[in-house]
């Protein structure tokens, strides 16, 4: 692990924080082996550090002797959520347009060259189910396969009308952002069109830039729906 | 970091170290006044693996768990437009006599407002929602028997909306009752139902909340909680 600069390190923090980003999507269940081996440290090492996140409640036993996150590991997550003004505020404005076109309305930001969802309100429209499943707040995807990282990496003119910016079509779901501007000194009353609300067959995103102490957020409010069957 | 080492009644430099440990791995950023606050790669913590796992496979070990308690099969289903649609099941108990004798119906839709769980489902909705579906079910529904009287169903939603759970003679199994409650996600959100079905034999359809309703409701929290859900942070 390298340090960028020379500031004083924990590395029992730091191996401990490390073994829980170990367990993901796809490998929701480790064995005390693997983990021993992703790490780099002997299996008892890797047994005394899943024994200290078991007995304080990040992980709990999996079937076969494996371990699996439990749901106090998410707490951190979702305290970091809660703490977003951005999120609070986009709220009110997420669960309307849902309740206008009973579509799954997301909440993304950029991160590198992803976006990360920070709220995602499920639809409940025919075949919506099948595609939000896997996808909630905190997932990740590649932002050039979303509609909402599009619309960010396009860094949205600060005036811009309101506009169909991105279709995005996938297999089972598209979805079409637009993008809309906002001053920076009412960055954080996003406020929906009125237009938007009255045309429930409009799939809508909305981006919204965002100061949040020196770092400056941009975030996309995107809806996703399933392909009808055409 | 006086503030945290406080709290954590640690001393100021190991505060700091754990610290700038947390601000070197990206958990942590620093303001202009040197304050800490969370970072957005703590999502990455767990919360991904959170989210990005199939509501199934949260909800499975506590459905089982129920299933063995109370010797009945357990089901989770969702709302898919106006049709409510079983996507797990468990504790099938072959040999049974007493259990609901059906196949696995993963898989299964129904009209919501035919099934318990559908109703849970459709009595948590937002009004403007709701309305959306009861008024596609009613058109789905005109002409065949047993079509809902919009006003009767609208009075059904807010009693399970009072009550928690909702019990019902489901006519797509016709020897079982079946008493759902409903699941939440993170956002407060109703995401699913869980539900016990009982054979019609064993028992009447009014005592199926004294029965399994404290259990099943217990259940459904667990889930919920595993989902995000924290009851004293959404109230």
């Amino acid at each position: 692990m390298s340090t960028a600069v020379n500031r004083p390190m924990s590395r029992s923090l730091a191996y401990g924080l490390g073994l829980l980003r170990l367990f993901s999507a796809e490998h929701p269940v480790r064995s005390i082996s693997e983990l021993a081996e992703l790490m780099q440290v002997s299996r008892p090492t890797a047994h005394r550090y899943a024994s200290t996140c078991l007995e304080l409640g990040y992980l709990e036993q999996a079937p076969m002797r494996r371990y699996r996150l439990a749901r106090r590991s998410a707490e951190l997550g979702l305290a970091m959520l809660g703490s977003l003004p951005l999120r609070r505020h986009a709220l009110p404005v997420m669960r309307r347009l849902r309740e206008a076109t009973a579509r799954t309305v997301s909440l993304a930001v950029l991160d590198g060259q992803e976006v990360l969802y920070l709220e995602r309100l499920r639809g409940c429209g025919r075949g919506q189910y099948e595609i939000d499943q896997l996808v909630g707040a905190g997932t990740r995807a590649s932002a050039k396969s979303t509609a909402a990282g599009i619309v960010l990496l396009a860094d949205a003119p600060p005036h811009a009308a309101i506009d169909p910016h991105v279709l995005r079509q996938t297999p089972q779901a598209c979805s079409l952002a637009f993008a809309v501007s906002s001053e920076p000194r009412s960055a954080l009353e996003l406020t929906l069109p009125s237009g938007l609300i009255e045309t429930p067959d409009a799939l809508a995103a909305l981006a919204a830039r965002l100061r949040a102490g020196t770092r400056s957020l941009e975030a996309a409010l995107g809806e996703a729906a399933a392909v009808e069957a055409s | 970091v006086a503030e945290i080492a406080g709290q954590l009644q640690m001393s100021r430099a190991t505060t700091h170290r754990y610290l700038s440990t947390l601000a070197t791995l990206g958990y942590l950023q620093q303001d202009d006044s040197r304050k800490y606050a969370l970072s957005l790669d703590v999502a990455d913590l767990g919360l991904a693996a959170l989210n990005a796992t199939g509501l199934p496979t949260h909800a499975r070990p506590y459905m089982a768990a129920l299933a063995r308690r109370v010797r009945h099969p357990v089901e989770l289903a969702v709302l898919d437009g106006c049709e409510s649609l079983i996507v797990d099941s468990v504790g099938k108990t072959p040999g049974r006599p007493h259990a609901a004798q059906r196949p696995a119906r993963v898989g299964a839709r129904e009209p919501a407002h035919r099934t318990s769980a559908g109703l849970v489902l459709l009595a948590h909705l937002s009004k403007p929602a709701r309305s959306r579906l009861l008024a596609q079910l009613e058109q789905i529904e005109r002409g065949r028997a047993g079509a809902p009287d919009p006003a009767r169903l609208c009075a059904m939603l807010a009693e399970v909306r009072q009550q928690g759970v909702a019990a019902l003679h489901e006519e797509a199994q016709a020897d079982a009752y079946m008493i759902a409650a409903p699941v939440r996600g993170e956002s407060g959100d109703v995401l699913a139902a869980v539900g016990v079905a009982v054979a019609a034999k064993l028992i009447e359809v009014e005592e199926l909340d004294d029965r399994y309703g404290s259990q099943l409701e217990r259940t459904a929290n667990e889930i919920s909680e595993r989902l995000g859900f924290d009851g004293a942070r959404s109230t």
